[in-house]
């Protein structure tokens, strides 16, 4: 469509076609269009000015999109169809280039360069494919199995919400009071009510890091295992990147996700930057997904070769706005392991479990220390004094 | 009623709003399609006042429903008032009244303790009022299934009393600070938009619309500080609530211009975290000073 054709009168039934190829378009870029949506835009350009450019612009934006990420995605495609000469489109809403970059290209956040003098934060970070081998059945129904318990523990809480009950601890009484007329409104049946329980809202932040190589078949499968119990989960790997595969993992088949996974993200096996991660984390997924009913859980061994007072910063930042932080470290279940590395150190006072998860007994171990039984778990205020070393400050 | 996009505009800049024709045409739209306005966008750009503004505008009533979480039916649309109907019951047990007569007296509009999302059905105003839901996503998905429903007939059904229905659908404006993802039927309901932080000009005139005793200078200056402020790494960035803070703030204490000392002294007015102030102080106030 010439931009000349906007001044004459457009013949109706080529804009309708028009406007379903670019519905269909937008469709495929990721925008929820539902045939709802496409008849509100037709009701909404029958209400205003349609050669008016800007305003069908407008009309078919706020029909069509759903947030702020939608908003990119409608703006790099509306030229595409619709043609304005340069001055004559220009969005009204100044959408910076990082969000048109966050909307098109696949969820990696690259870490900001400021805080490192420049240069590659490892020698190590490879750009390589990543090839998994499977369990054997056996180990891979018992490891789900105990997933599916430990995202059970880890992700139910009371809820403020109350149901009725047999047994509660509150009076319910609206249903008392129906009760009670066929004693003639006397109080005598009470019905009672207690809390719900709810499904905690979950994230989790794997290192892939090369010094976790040889646990990638364990971390794989706990994270599939989590994200398929816990459906409003969000995953994100990281190494020297950020890289939210949510999406990725809700995939059905495990082939098709591992694919996926192994052609996004690029420093499978790199080098470990923990608090540039927590960072970009902070900044991004963490401000949509992190509130004070959501339970963290970090699995990495801690080594890490970024500043640690960035880490700091960034596990205080983190659990300010988390509902409980847990760390499992896979090293933890080795004979003689002490958390000496700096950057476990550095982010242990932070951490309100401290568990390890290498294999079937430390997930079994995991599922009862969630249960709350004390003497298997590893509190990081016995740590800290195991270490008879002073740690970093505490600053809550 | 709104007739056109200009009406609009017109009717928001008389409230003191200053709007961008985004804004005002989806406002429009979403009024003529009967539809849901939904506001999104950080905290402190203005998406409240929208509500408000366009109650004035339109003369009618403004009737609020914060969101928390645990929001639930009870809250937001109605309850039996338990305690007078027990202490009814208890001053009627002597007067052997017909049991029928009592239950009828119980369960009538006299113990209904009306919540907003009924008073917005059932107002008995002779226009239809504004319904602002406020921080929905500070609710949880039980309510935003709950809501759904509600938004979709405006009817209600109190199995005591019987059903009330909206004579006049009331406009609805869902408010956001995308803390978390909103139910995709709910949006379905409604037409979006986001709203940014102001840009200079826009900024400018809000501040000389609502603080219009101070100096063109200083409001000049707080505007582009405020603009290299929104550039810095905070944890929670200044919106426009704090920028007008400040330029009262700054007007009663009869500052003529921005200086070190000032920003100092009323750092508090738009940063609300010691982390922030400490960063501010990292970042030298007097190179942020600097050129403006």
């Amino acid at each position: 469509m010439r931009s000349e054709d906007h001044r004459a009168v457009l013949p109706g039934e080529r804009i309708v076609t028009h406007i379903l190829h670019f519905c269909r378009y937008l469709k495929r870029q990721g925008l929820r269009i539902t045939t709802g949506r496409i008849l509100d835009v037709a009701s909404a350009l029958r209400a205003i000015e349609v050669t008016h450019k800007q305003d069908f612009y407008l009309a078919l934006r706020c029909c069509l999109v759903a947030s702020r990420e939608d908003i990119a995605i409608f703006d790099q495609a509306f030229p595409l169809f619709w043609e304005f000469t340069e001055d004559e489109f220009r969005s009204p809403l100044p959408v910076g280039q990082e969000g048109l970059d966050t909307a098109i290209t696949v969820q990696t956040v690259g870490l900001r360069s400021e805080g490192v003098n420049g240069s590659q934060w490892s020698p190590h970070e490879t750009l390589g494919r990543r090839d998994v081998n499977t369990l054997s059945v056996e180990e891979s129904r018992e490891i789900n199995r105990l997933i599916r318990e430990v995202a059970k523990r880890i992700a139910t809480r009371e809820s403020r919400r109350r149901k009725p009950a047999r047994r509660g601890e509150r009076v319910h009484f609206r249903t008392a009071l129906r009760r009670s007329q066929k004693y003639g409104m006397d109080l005598i049946d009470l019905a009672w009510e207690k809390r719900k329980k709810r499904k905690t809202h979950v994230v989790l932040l794997c290192d892939v890091s090369g010094s976790m190589d040889c646990y990638s078949q364990f971390l794989i499968q706990f994270m599939f295992g989590l994200q398929k119990e816990l459906k409003n989960s969000r995953t994100a790997v990281f190494s020297t990147r950020l890289t939210n595969v949510s999406n990725i993992l809700r995939r059905k088949s495990v082939e098709a996700a591992l694919g996926e996974i192994s052609r996004h993200v690029l420093d499978w096996s790199g080098g470990t930057n923990i608090g540039g991660a927590l960072a970009a984390f902070n900044r991004t997924l963490g401000k949509s997904c992190v509130r004070s009913s959501t339970v963290i859980i970090i699995v990495s061994d801690g080594y890490d070769r970024g500043d640690t007072t960035v880490l700091a910063k960034e596990m205080t930042a983190l659990r300010r706005r988390c509902h409980k932080l847990i760390w499992i470290n896979p090293l933890l279940g080795t004979v003689g392991y002490s958390p000496v590395a700096e950057g476990m150190r550095t982010a242990l006072p932070y951490v309100d479990h401290f568990l390890p998860a290498h294999d079937l007994e430390s997930l079994r171990g995991v599922s009862r220390v969630l249960q709350g039984t004390p003497a298997t778990s590893v509190r990081s205020s016995s740590v800290l004094a195991k270490l008879k070393t002073p740690g970093p400050s505490l600053s809550r | 009623m709104f007739t056109s996009v200009e009406e609009v505009q017109e009717a928001l800049a008389r409230e003191s709003y200053i709007s961008d024709r985004a804004l005002a045409l989806t406002i429009y739209l979403a009024h003529k399609l009967q539809k849901s306005l939904f506001l999104e966008g950080e905290a402190g750009v203005g998406k409240t006042d929208v509500a408000k503004v366009l109650a004035n505008a339109l003369s009618t009533r403004l009737i609020r429903l914060q969101c928390y979480e645990g929001l639930d039916a009870n809250a937001a649309l109605y309850e039996w008032n338990y305690a007078k109907q027990i202490l009814h019951i208890r001053m009627e047990e002597g007067r052997e009244r017909p049991r029928a007569e009592l239950e009828k007296t119980i369960f009538s509009e006299e113990f209904l303790l009306r919540r907003p999302l009924l008073d917005a059905i059932h107002s008995g105003d002779h226009v239809a009022p504004v319904l602002l839901i406020d921080e929905i996503d500070r609710a949880d998905e039980e309510f935003e299934a709950f809501l759904l429903e509600v938004l979709s007939d405006f009817q209600v059904t109190i199995p005591e009393i019987g059903t009330f229905r909206a004579k006049h659908y009331p406009f609805v404006v869902l408010t956001s600070n995308r803390t978390r993802d909103i139910n995709d039927a709910l949006k379905r309901r409604c037409l979006y938009h986001w709203i940014d932080y102001p840009s200079f000009e826009k900024e400018q005139m809000i501040v000389r619309k609502k603080v219009p005793d101070l100096p063109e200078t200083l409001t000049e200056q707080i505007c582009q500080f405020m603009q290299k402020l929104r550039n810095i790494d905070f944890y929670k960035k200044p919106g426009v609530a704090e920028t007008l803070d400040w330029a009262r703030a700054l007007a009663v204490l009869g500052r003529q211009k921005l200086d070190g000392d000032s920003v100092e002294e009323t750092m508090g007015c738009f940063l609300k975290y010691s982390e922030d102030l400490h960063r501010l102080r990292e970042e030298k106030v007097e190179t942020l000073l600097k050129g403006l």
